[in-house]
């Protein structure tokens, strides 16, 4: 039985198992009409190997290493910058829970204890450009008492 | 078995690389860098035909290794992971509509020649014009078979399609390839 397209392709990229790969060239060499699309199929292959890459001009790897610095710089920055906001936030909900005699407060009481590591996860959501913003997601602020 | 799927595999080295990336130390990207730029370069080439988007594509995509790095995980080998990397720039890229025309503009003349080394130019530019020619997924699937070596199942790995999906997309390529390309044969 003529084998289908996919299974020729498989033979010329010398994909197929050697069992496979036997009983396929034992058809082939009983078929004329096999015979003339694996002809057609490897002339093409062996057409396709004119596409060569020109070698690249330069190494990009400094390229690439002062960019990655440079973005581990502003996420390292923004990280920082996200712990501290995240201590001031958990300090102003603790602040705002130990003053003697104050009504609890709506925003600390529906502000949830933020982490540093939430913090610097959701500082890496925002160098990523992802959105909704790392900080709104922590950050959520409670309705106003009425 | 083909030579890409069954050549010294540096999965461990490269993984052992990701991990050192992940602590912090930069030389390891450097390493990584200069093991697979060349490879990346060749797919974004082939699939773009223009030096600039395809050194842009080298840096991007290796800046989203280094971004990806404290949460790599070598469930597949790296270069597999990489193709998937490269692959996805350059479908995002070609989508730029800047880019549309580009099959049009790689046109080769099909005028015959007497002169041997202008012979070898057409059958050059014929060939490069027919794969640029071929819908995005069909020239990245000719691209990772033709080009990279890899089988139908490590095509699939490195793109998340599915090799029924793989096989349909080189059939049809490849057919339109020998068509296009009947002028050229010997």
């Amino acid at each position: 039985m003529c084998p289908q397209d996919t299974q020729l392709i498989r033979l010329v990229a010398g994909e197929l198992p050697e069992p496979e790969r036997r009983a396929l060239a034992d058809h082939i060499a009983r078929c004329d009409t096999c015979q003339a699309r694996q002809r057609e199929l490897a002339a093409t292959w062996d057409l396709l190997g004119e596409f060569q890459v020109p070698p690249a001009g330069r190494d990009l790897a400094p390229q690439i290493l002062a960019r990655a610095r440079r973005a581990g710089l502003v996420r390292s920055a923004v990280a920082v910058a996200a712990s501290l906001v995240a201590a001031a936030g958990v300090g102003i909900a603790v602040g705002l829970a130990t003053l003697p005699g104050a009504p609890a407060s709506p925003v600390a009481q529906t502000q949830p204890a933020v982490t540093e590591q939430q913090a610097i996860h959701a500082a890496g959501l925002d160098a990523l450009g992802a959105e909704p913003l790392g900080f709104d997601e922590l950050f959520v602020m409670g309705e106003e008492p009425q | 078995m083909r030579l890409a799927d069954s050549e010294p595999d540096p999965a461990v080295a490269d993984a052992e690389l990701m991990r050192q990336l992940a602590a912090g130390r930069m030389e390891a990207l450097a390493t990584l860098v200069r093991r697979h730029q060349s490879v990346v370069r060749a797919v974004a080439f082939r699939m773009t035909r223009r030096d600039d988007l395809a050194d842009d594509i080298v840096q991007e995509a290796f800046l989203r290794v280094h971004r990806s790095a404290a949460s790599y995980y070598p469930t597949a080998a790296f270069r597999t992971w990489l193709y998937r990397i490269v692959s996805n720039l350059c479908l995002d890229r070609l989508r730029s509509p800047r880019l549309a025309a580009l099959s049009e503009v790689a046109q080769a003349p099909q005028s015959a020649s007497a002169d041997a080394a202008a012979l070898a130019d057409e059958r050059r530019n014929a060939v490069q014009a027919a794969i640029a020619a071929l819908p995005e997924r069909q020239r990245l699937a000719v691209i990772l078979h033709r080009y990279e070596g890899l089988s139908h199942a490590r095509i699939a790995e490195s793109t998340g399609w599915s090799e029924s999906a793989v096989e349909s997309l080189l059939v049809r390529a490849y057919d339109t390839l020998r068509r296009q390309l009947q002028t050229f044969k010997d």
